[in-house]
């Protein structure tokens, strides 16, 4: 009986709808770093947003302020052509950010309908939908993603469509081995036998499933495309078009000067580590969020 | 047809193909079910109780057969009519908490049942859970906790008020109480009894446990890899069992004797149930039966009436 007076106590009086989402939260607030990580989330999301009116400088550089080291007036220092460090960063923000969300909604979107397809038909669409997500996977996808925006040309829009593209077969091996596993659970039973349709049971009580058991994999899957989007462009240098500038090509734009003024490399540095361990982090406590047992510690 | 059954299940075979095999899961079994009546299914495992019962709701699709719900073939109803015709027939799961959807909540679990049906406004639905909750004995505010926050015996309350929630007339019972403690669950087959008697249920009551089955239903049928042994009223059937099988089943309920001239040697079922891949030749049984003869091994044994309303398929019935 302890165990109904527990959750009783638990859920008070309040509506079940509600209380579903507050409780959520209460297991999220309960990481004191996932809460620091979702506030910085904020606070760079905000100037993703507002990166042209937050900017201290313009991004065209001054000559007269060339490399000169984080002072009072330029926090981060500035490079070889008199640009300001932080004004770059935050420009880097906001195109790292867009990539970011753009080409996870793409892959996500892919890669969970090619599951969820796969693991509720069955039979040859399953063998042939996931030997594709094999290839997928094995694939270079640096060579197709480069390969591609050699002819659609540089820009934001070629960098999230060729990396949603190429990158979601994670997305699709995951929801479809969840997929199977509620195929056939009671679960699904108990809806068909209440008289749910398929589509209200594949909504209610297949994808919330699948769901809570990629969102974990979504956070870190958003650290893998920001750090292979620092990878194009520090090695192969794709990226946007000014202002835009990922931090990929920062850096290599600024590594023949990395020795003599650190500040070029640290600064951007420690902001792109700090989106990716703050992506972790939320991640972590969105887990613990999503699962109703909640057991993630942090 | 005044006299027509609320359930007729007529000639009803199920079979599984599995890896080019053929699975006999259920052969060719009849029965008729009354509204507020109980029909027990026993036997072992893997002997078809659940396909049945799955078929009987066409949850399984029958290859053959009919199965005749209020009249109506419910192999001939459109998809849409079928969902619109499950609010008369539910089921109540072994594993409740299997069952749940454990990200919702006990109440909005409930609800959900009768949002699909498109029952009531949201205020009569909220007043219906409340309802069902108390009814089934769970406290209000379990509306707000999750499934896994429940013991076994609350799960399965709230399984059964999600069945009840759109007031059913037929009601699969697919061993509700196998996975719950032995003192649940006689408060669980007294709710069942109680809800029974106040809705004018129809149960197909699905267990291994003989004494419940004895208890709570009206007729009671013995399924043997897949087909019916013998049926009768669950008064003359444990009274009087004619097929060797349930004999020894109803020798396996373990009594505690209570002078030691009641003390006998326990007597068990030798070896398993053959495959349901190649049921064997002649009565399904005769591999296992003490009294089996050539005669067993070469003739299948026809459902016969042994006594009014009583059938067994035996060649030494009666």
């Amino acid at each position: 009986m302890s165990t109904v007076t527990d959750a009783v106590a638990y859920a008070s009086n309040r509506s079940w709808r509600r209380s579903r989402l507050r409780r959520g939260f209460g297991r999220f607030a309960r990481g004191p770093l996932s809460i620091i990580g979702l506030i910085w989330i904020i606070v760079l999301v905000v100037v993703a947003l507002f990166a042209p009116q937050l900017a201290p400088y313009p991004v065209a550089g001054d000559i007269l302020v060339v490399n000169e080291a984080p002072s009072l007036a330029h926090w981060f220092g500035t490079n070889n052509v008199g640009q300001d460090m932080l004004t770059l960063c935050m420009y880097g923000v906001r195109y790292t950010l867009t990539i970011a969300a753009g080409a996870t909604i793409l892959s996500f979107c892919i890669g969970v309908f090619v599951g969820m397809m796969a693991g509720l038909q069955g039979g040859w669409l399953d063998q042939v939908l996931m030997r594709f997500t094999d290839f997928m996977y094995s694939f270079p996808s640096f060579v197709l993603a480069i390969t591609v925006i050699e002819f659609t040309g540089q820009g934001i829009v070629s960098v999230i469509v060729m990396l949603g593209l190429t990158q979601w077969a994670g997305f699709a091996r995951l929801s479809r081995g969840m997929t199977l596993t509620l195929r056939n659970s009671e679960l699904v039973e108990s809806g068909r036998a209440i008289g749910a349709s398929r589509a209200f049971v594949i909504r209610h009580y297949v994808f919330p499933h699948v769901w809570s058991s990629i969102s974990v994999y979504t956070a870190f899957f958003l650290v893998n495309i920001i750090t292979q989007d620092g990878m194009l462009g520090l090695f192969y240098n794709v990226g946007p078009q000014p202002p835009n500038i990922s931090f990929g090509s920062l850096l290599l734009l600024n590594t023949p000067d990395v020795l003599g003024f650190p500040w070029l490399l640290t600064m951007p540095v420690l902001v792109f580590v700090s989106i990716l361990v703050s992506l972790i982090v939320v991640g972590e406590g969105l887990q613990t969020m999503l699962s109703p047992k909640g057991s993630v510690n942090l | 047809m005044p006299d027509e059954p609320l359930l007729r299940v007529e000639e009803v075979s199920k079979h599984f193909k599995v890896r080019g095999r053929t699975l006999h899961a259920v052969e060719r079994v009849s029965f008729e079910l009354d509204a507020g009546q109980t029909l027990g299914l026993v036997g072992e495992s893997g002997s078809g109780k659940s396909t049945l019962g799955r078929v009987a709701l066409r949850l399984l699709e029958a290859d053959a057969g009919r199965v005749v719900f209020q009249g109506r073939d419910i192999a001939k109803l459109s998809s849409k009519e079928l969902r619109q015709e499950r609010r008369h027939m539910q089921i109540i799961f072994q594993d409740p908490l299997a069952s749940l959807n454990s990200r919702m909540t006990v109440g909005a679990a409930i609800e959900d049942a009768m949002i699909i049906q498109g029952v009531g406004t949201r205020a009569e639905r909220r007043k219906h859970v409340d309802e069902l909750l108390e009814r089934v004995g769970l406290p209000l505010s379990a509306g707000n906790a999750f499934p896994f926050e429940l013991s076994g015996g609350q799960q399965q309350r709230v399984g059964i008020a999600r069945a009840l929630a759109v007031k059913p007339k037929l009601v699969v019972c697919d061993e509700p109480i196998s996975a719950l403690d032995v003192s649940i669950q006689v408060q669980i087959i007294d709710l069942l009894k109680d809800l029974q008697k106040e809705m004018n249920l129809a149960y197909i009551f699905i267990s291994h446990n003989l004494g419940v089955v004895q208890y709570l239903s009206d007729r009671v049928m013995v399924l043997y890899l897949g087909e019916v042994v013998e049926q009768g009223t669950a008064q003359d059937l444990f009274a009087d069992p004619q097929h060797p099988y349930t004999r020894v089943l109803i020798d396996s309920i373990l009594k505690i004797p209570e002078s030691s001239a009641e003390r006998r040697p326990m007597t068990g079922l030798p070896g398993e149930m053959p495959s349901p891949f190649s049921p064997p030749v002649g009565c399904p049984f005769h591999p296992r039966c003490a009294l089996a003869q050539d005669r067993c091994s070469a003739e299948k044994p026809q459902m016969r009436a042994v006594a009014d309303g009583h059938l067994a398929a035996c060649h030494f019935a009666g």
